[in-house]
């Protein structure tokens, strides 16, 4: 950092409050233009990001409205898992990335949930799309940085267990659960209804903290995978369904999968209720199932 | 056991001495009446099976009188369909079905054409042997499925037997198998109300019989 501190012509600092939850000293933010003239260096707890020479510093600041988890838009949140956060002045451009880890920074937007830089995958004017990091838990307080400025403080609380399956859209059939019959690989709708005596791959977030660990904005591994430590339970039409695995889907960051087996003795039915139920909160799908 | 058989015995014999035994076989075709799928925002929709070709084999007995009886097995290859419009939804199908018929001849054992009418009842087997996909045309009216469906039949017919020789006839036949609509089969979808009645499977057939 040192070497690329040579060419800054004037550097500015400022002081920002402390991280959340540490006994840390304040940080200093700085803001330096580079001698050539060709950008400006804007230096924050989370990063560096490098701003046009251009840059209108009189862009409004970010405005976080709400928090949802990213697969169903509902408001249960976990740890690890994805989350959409929708307001106003984000960002300038939607970009969307698929680096891994995952960037902490993308397009000029930072997010701190408790000052832990979050891992973002999609910016966009209105909405973000991040991955909740495994530190945070309870009560926590997001804040959004922008070339704009800094978003107020967001309170929100996040579960030990939220789980939200993905929806998926399909043309002429609409929206549907990411809920995969194993033996053909292919979502499971009305038309293509759920058997008796078949494999389910539900593919959800929310299942929170796993077995071994997994570092925030890294996907989850296939050896070992990475079991979710608070065991789901999964009821079709009220009949338990054995669950085979529960943890993060190999090779994704965020997304989680519970692996089920469906006995012949589910009841049969065009809206039969899947619920998936995990530390005390679930989430409901209506499945059809036949013999 | 021995009395058991002894009582076989008394049961069976007079029975068996009196009648005439009798196996055949024959191809035709399923010609089925279609039900009205109605569904308030998707719109309407004809149910049914599609035409298809028929394999049957019996298994009959036959009085000194008039009167018979055959025990009857039907294959149906034909598909499940639903129609509106232009627009068709086609599911590969098949039916089975089992039923007794007592049969009652217009014309003695001996005479060399045997008009007749049959009348029965059994249960028949709707069977969705499709590829399922994740969408399927009208799928908001109604659902072809991959599934079985159990129903009773009624079995009505009708037709002719021709005598060539003692013991080899040719029957000419037409049916109308009668059963409940197979609605897990070709399912309504939520909303979808059916214009209700049995679902009608006309059968003509030419069939050889064989006299034991």
């Amino acid at each position: 950092m040192g070497g690329s501190t040579m060419g800054l012509s004037l550097a500015t600092s400022m002081i920002e409050a402390p991280i959340l939850g540490t006994s840390a000293n304040s940080f200093t933010r700085t803001v330096a233009p580079l001698y050539s003239q060709n950008a400006i260096v804007n230096l924050t707890v989370s990063g560096f990001t490098v701003l046009p020479w251009n840059f209108d510093a009189s862009v409004a600041p970010p405005k976080i409205q709400s928090i949802v988890n990213a697969a169903d838009g509902t408001s249960g949140i976990a740890p690890g898992g994805l989350i959409s956060i929708y307001g106003q002045q984000f960002s300038p451009v939607n970009i969307a990335t698929s680096q891994l880890p995952l960037p902490t920074a993308l397009a000029d937007s930072c997010l701190t949930v408790n000052g832990l830089p979050v891992p973002i995958l999609f910016v966009s004017p209105t909405q973000i799309n991040a991955q909740m990091p495994f530190e945070a838990q309870g009560n926590v307080t997001m804040m959004l940085r922008t070339p704009g400025g800094v978003s107020d403080n967001y309170n929100t609380v996040v579960l030990p267990g939220a789980p939200s399956v993905f929806q998926a859209a399909i043309q002429g059939v609409g929206t549907v659960p990411t809920i995969v019959r194993s033996s053909d690989g292919e979502i499971v709708t009305a038309a293509n209804p759920v058997h008796t005596k078949d494999t389910l791959t539900v593919y959800l977030t929310g299942l929170g903290a796993t077995n071994p660990a997994v570092p925030t904005g890294m996907p989850g591994p296939s050896n070992p995978l990475a079991v979710s430590i608070l065991a789901p339970q999964v009821t079709l039409g009220g009949v338990n369904l054995p669950v085979q695995y529960a943890g993060m889907a190999p090779g994704e960051v965020g997304v989680y999968q519970i692996n089920v087996t469906v006995p012949s003795s589910t009841p049969t039915g065009l809206s039969v209720p899947l619920i998936i139920s995990q530390g005390g909160m679930n989430t409901t799908i209506q499945l059809r199932v036949v013999d | 056991m021995k009395h058991i058989s002894v009582l076989l015995f008394l049961v069976c014999a007079p029975a068996a001495m009196a009648q005439k035994w009798e196996v055949g076989a024959g191809v035709g075709g399923a010609f089925y009446n279609s039900q009205t799928f109605s569904n308030a925002v998707a719109g309407n929709a004809n149910a049914s099976l599609a035409t298809g070709v028929v394999a049957s084999a019996w298994l009959g007995n036959n009085s000194q009188g008039r009167w018979g009886g055959e025990l009857r097995y039907d294959y149906e290859n034909t598909s499940l369909k639903l129609s509106s419009g232009s627009t068709t939804a086609s599911f590969a199908g098949d039916t089975q079905a089992i039923h007794y018929d007592v049969l009652y001849h217009f014309a003695s054992q001996e005479a060399s054409v045997r008009p007749f009418v049959a009348a029965g009842a059994g249960i028949k087997v709707f069977q969705g042997t499709g590829k399922e996909s994740v969408y399927q045309p009208l799928q908001n009216i109604g659902l072809l499925t991959k599934t079985n469906d159990l129903t009773a039949l009624v079995s009505v017919g009708g037709g002719v037997k021709f005598n060539f020789g003692s013991r080899i006839q040719l029957r000419l036949e037409v049916h109308d198998y009668m059963s409940p609509f197979p609605i897990k089969v070709i399912a309504p979808n939520q909303g979808t109300k059916t214009s209700g009645g049995w679902l009608m499977d006309f059968v003509p057939m030419a069939a050889l019989g064989i006299t034991l």
